[in-house]
């Protein structure tokens, strides 16, 4: 059921003329801290 | 010697003769539901000789196909629930360069093995360490240049984190201009 869901969210969107636009690499990477992320996954580990 | 020479035993054992040398690999970061999106505008920017598309199931490498495929470029899929016979004669029809793009479940055994392919599109981020050297990874031929590039969501954050860690490989940010040397063949080369 999830899966569903997930290819629904995937490919469920008609093609239309939003796609002639390009997608904005450089936005979206923007919203992903990776340095941040990284520091808090670490964190999350317990020390060895 | 171990700790010496070997970055990562784990990797070492499963796949000898895998390397990401020579693939440059970048994320770009993207919701499910703007996959279909980012990798149209993926198509539209590249220089693509040509391509593999993995997914995560045989039932989204069937759909993408179809999106593909309604998108304007021409598409073959394979996945594991098909017979062989035909997986067979899908591969070596793009091998031979019939049509561009593959999208494709986990089948590789031992890598990619088709010269004109340069880039490798992991449409869905894999789970294990193991999977992404089988797609990514090529059989060490020197001078055999590609880029790979992971479309990310916030889930597979943890993936992408373990298996930068136990591939011993860093996973960059996707730049606004790829260089054409990182994957497009000089003339002179071939």
């Amino acid at each position: 059921q999830r899966a569903l869901e997930r290819d629904e969210h995937t490919f469920g969107t008609p093609i239309d003329q939003s796609l002639s636009q390009d997608f904005d690499f450089e936005k979206n990477l923007a919203l992903f801290d990776k340095e941040a992320v990284w520091q808090e996954i670490n964190s999350l580990k317990p020390d060895i | 010697f171990m700790e010496k020479h070997l970055r990562d035993p784990y990797e070492i054992n499963l796949m000898e003769e895998l390397t990401l040398k020579g693939v440059t690999q970048y994320y770009a970061f993207v919701q499910e539901r703007q996959k279909v999106h980012c990798l149209n505008t993926l198509f539209s920017k590249l220089q693509i000789t040509q391509s593999i598309i993995f997914c995560n199931s045989t039932q989204r490498v069937e759909l993408l196909a179809k999106k593909i495929t309604d998108l304007g470029y021409c598409c073959y899929y394979i996945h594991a629930k098909m017979a062989q016979a035909h997986r067979n004669r899908v591969f070596h029809d793009f091998r031979a360069g019939l049509c561009r793009n593959l999208v494709s479940s986990d089948l590789f055994t031992r890598g990619i093995d088709v010269q004109a392919v340069n880039v490798v599109i992991n449409f869905d981020f894999p789970k294990m360490a193991e999977t992404y050297l089988h797609r990514i990874g090529r059989s060490g031929r020197f001078g055999h240049l590609g880029i790979a590039i992971n479309l990310i969501t916030y889930e597979d954050r943890f993936n992408l984190h373990r298996i930068e860690q136990e591939l011993g490989t860093e996973i960059k940010p996707i730049p606004k201009v790829i260089d054409p040397s990182l994957y497009v063949a000089r003339p002179e080369d071939n």
